[in-house]
């Protein structure tokens, strides 16, 4: 369609001008002017014609026609082809000087806007991708967002693959070709001499020394032109610059995150021996107390110490049990054990297991309306509840009611657990889940380095959820932490949303 | 008579206080260091119940867990460390009766063995898959299909009903999630015990288990869960008043 509709606009407008100039003429010689001011005329209309049609040949070709119209219109004998005099002769040279000239200086005019024009194309392109890889935050991130701008920008199917690229979907010449491109760090494939038969281009994507890895571009509808080409280079400098600078600050962030570790480490082993220690030191006075002076000492005291020595070593099970789940919270090696729980579950077995020593508190428990199931490691998640009521319970004066409840908070699983009791000191509010924060306690049993608080944030964090604590209208402190939508699973409609979605997705692409 | 209780363990610290405790009971006891000795024992004085520690040196716990099965149907408590509790999962499966996890405290271990040798009692044995059940409030009629709580009529699902079959033919045990969906269903769950957990879930609603002391299910979080039958502890009580 295209290439039809220029040269029937050229002779369109060519034709209207020669209309135009014609009847100027016509008009001009009934005013009684001379053929200077029609020819001056002829030659504003050739300039025009060289600057609306895309080439010098139809200015010519106007002046040639005007030539023709004037001779055969206004000069005698009227409607009769007279030969050219002399001055007719030259006017034709100098219509044709004046398009020559004016044609080619259009031309180059308009060579240069679309160059222009081109560019600024190209540079909105680059800067659309650049913007966009300024704010991956992974070079997997990175390379999923060129394949994909760039490939809309080409209207090609662009692939990139990170490191070597795998064999698996390309047949044996294409895998070929994009090994050797990675190893060898030279563009393969398409239009190389050597890889006859591949239907995409490979071009690594390196830096320096170094290959990333490997784009792909579907060569199969033909080759790119100087401009797209020009766009795809740009496009992989952008590219590998992204990749260096995702896998620098991953570097950074895996080493800080070690630092992090290693000094949790330390500060755990310190607040640990020095928390062992205490209820050791307790268990070992009065069993040595009471292996030497069992008779002195009456029932009743020997009660006491009896029940010191099970409360304490009780509170050292406790302990290790929140060591062993800092510690497989923290190891990168063994994942957690995520599972559907059902809420009501989880909350049932964390109470069962602190009811039989809240000793004169009371326990409320309101579990959400439904059955609801959370993907969790329910071991861990039992933990953080049972540290929870047992933080209630010790921070609580005696006869407290502590609540515990669990409900659906849009898209999260909300629990709480709250008390009656006191409530926590305002300027300690931020740090309770700090680690080795300890409140006051209410009496020299109810030790504690806080273990139990920093355990629950980091096993809630671990579940990419929240965990905070506040001072509630009874008096008391909440403690509350959410579980986060991916980790909320309803009993029903999980796949049919998941096809919805996906069918969405086809028709729109 | 007494039973006989084996303990296999090889911390001398705790078979001590394990001999001390189960005797102060009235039980009589007999003590294996290693899986061999512990074999042997068993073939020589047919305990009533085995208390096996499932971290022994010379060979698995699992291993002497599995050649006692073989053997004899036995209740066996399995005691794991709290590091490797993993394993009670896995040696519920194998055909352990019940666990409990190092630091345990003893009273809590004296009621499991109780449980485990009153359901293990000979009468209850053979009597095999009972009709008709009637525990703490709630009452079962298996050929009917009826279940009453308290008196009063609950309406269940077949799913619900059966899960509640199962539980009920095994009281007092930790039935592992494998265990019942195998009883349940007949064939293995591909969903991590998903529809379980749901229909064990609305069960324990219809049944009016308040979740801070249910009166006849007990969950274990990443193990299964126990019909504690509240009531049945105390049934023994009442009936000599």
């Amino acid at each position: 369609m295209a290439s039809y509709e220029k040269p029937i606009r050229n002779l369109g407008v060519t034709l209207l001008l020669l209309l135009a100039g014609s009847a100027a003429s016509l008009s001009f010689t009934v005013l009684g002017l001379e053929s200077e001011v029609s020819f001056l005329f002829f030659i504003m209309g050739i300039m025009i014609a060289s600057v609306e049609t895309d080439s010098s040949w139809w200015g010519f070709a106007l002046g040639v026609m005007y030539l023709l119209a004037y001779d055969l219109l206004f000069t005698a004998p009227h409607f009769n082809l007279s030969i050219f005099d002399q001055s007719d002769l030259a006017a034709l040279l100098i219509f044709m000087v004046v398009a020559m000239i004016s044609g080619s200086m259009t031309n180059r005019l308009r060579k240069q806007v679309s160059i222009v024009e081109k560019n600024a194309r190209n540079l909105k392109r680059l800067n659309t991708i650049s913007s966009g890889l300024i704010d991956s935050i992974s070079a997997e991130g990175a390379c999923e967002f060129v394949s994909i701008a760039l490939g809309r920008a080409l209207g090609r199917v662009v692939e990139i693959d990170l490191g070597k690229p795998d064999s698996d979907g390309r047949e044996g010449k294409e895998a070929l070709a994009a090994r050797d491109c990675y190893e060898q760090g030279c563009r393969t494939g398409a239009g190389v001499s050597g890889y006859a038969g591949c239907t995409s281009l490979y071009i690594p994507l390196s830096a320096k020394t170094r290959v990333y890895g490997v784009v792909s571009v579907d060569m199969a509808e033909g080759e790119l032109d100087e401009e797209a080409l020009t766009l795809v280079d740009s496009v992989i400098t952008q590219t590998v610059i992204a990749v260096e600078r995702n896998e620098l600050e991953e570097h950074a962030r895996e080493d800080a995150l070690r630092i992090e570790r290693e000094r949790f480490k330390t500060t755990l082993f310190q607040g640990v021996s020095h928390d062992l220690r205490t209820p050791l030191v307790s268990i070992q006075g009065n069993a040595e107390l009471l292996e030497r002076s069992f008779d002195s000492i009456s029932p009743e005291e020997r009660k006491v110490l009896l029940s010191a020595i099970s409360g304490d070593a009780r509170w050292l099970a406790g302990m290790i049990d929140n060591l062993l789940g800092m510690t497989r919270v923290q190891d990168d090696e063994v994942p957690l054990h995520f599972q559907p729980e059902v809420v009501d579950d989880v909350i049932s077995d964390a109470v069962t297991r602190v009811i039989s020593h809240i000793g004169n508190h009371s326990i409320e428990v309101s579990q959400p309306d439904d059955v609801v199931l959370v993907e969790m490691d329910g071991r861990l998640i039992r933990q953080v509840l049972v540290n929870l009521i047992e933080n209630a319970i010790r921070h609580s004066e005696p006869s407290s009611l502590i609540t515990v409840e669990a409900e659906r908070e849009g898209n999260c699983m909300a629990f709480r657990v709250s008390d009656n009791g006191g409530g926590i000191a305002l300027d300690m509010l931020d740090s309770v889940f700090d680690r080795f924060v300890s409140g006051k306690p209410l009496d020299r049993r109810n030790k504690g380095i806080g273990l139990g608080l920093s355990v629950c944030k980091a096993i809630v964090e671990a579940h990419d959820g929240t965990i905070r604590a506040f001072n509630n209208d009874s008096g008391g402190a909440t403690f509350e932490f959410f579980l986060p939508e991916a980790h909320v699973a309803s009993s029903v409609d999980v796949q049919t949303g998941g096809q919805e979605g996906a069918s969405e997705w086809h028709t729109r692409s | 008579m007494a039973h006989e209780i084996l303990i296999v363990e090889d911390d001398d610290g705790i078979r001590r206080f394990l001999r001390i405790s189960l005797r102060s009971e009235g039980y009589r006891v007999s003590e294996a260091r290693t899986g061999a000795v512990a074999l042997s024992l068993f073939e020589a004085n047919s305990p009533s119940l085995v208390l096996l520690d499932l971290g022994l040196p010379d060979e698995d716990g699992m291993e002497v867990l599995a050649a006692i099965r073989k053997r004899s149907k036995v209740p066996i408590i399995v005691v794991t460390a709290r590091s490797t509790d993993f394993q009670k999962v896995r040696a519920l499966d194998a055909g352990a009766d019940d666990y409990v996890v190092k630091p345990f405290s003893i009273a809590e271990l004296l009621a499991r063995i109780r449980v485990a040798l009153r359901h293990n009692a000979p009468d209850l044995v053979d009597a095999g898959v009972q009709q008709h059940y009637r525990i703490g409030g709630l009452e079962v009629d298996c050929d009917a299909h009826a279940v009453l709580l308290d008196g009063s009529p609950v309406h269940l699902t077949p799913y619900e009903f059966r899960l509640l079959e199962v539980m009920m033919q095994n009281p007092g045990k930790a039935l592992t999630h494998r265990f019942i969906q195998e009883r349940v269903w007949s064939h293995p769950a591909s969903d991590g015990f998903r529809t379980l957990r749901v229909i064990m879930a609305s069960l324990r609603r219809k049944l009016k288990d308040s979740p801070a002391a249910p009166r006849f299910i007990a969950t274990e979080v990443g193990v299964g869960y126990r019909f504690i039958g509240r009531d049945s502890e105390g049934a023994k009580d009442t009936g000599a008043r």
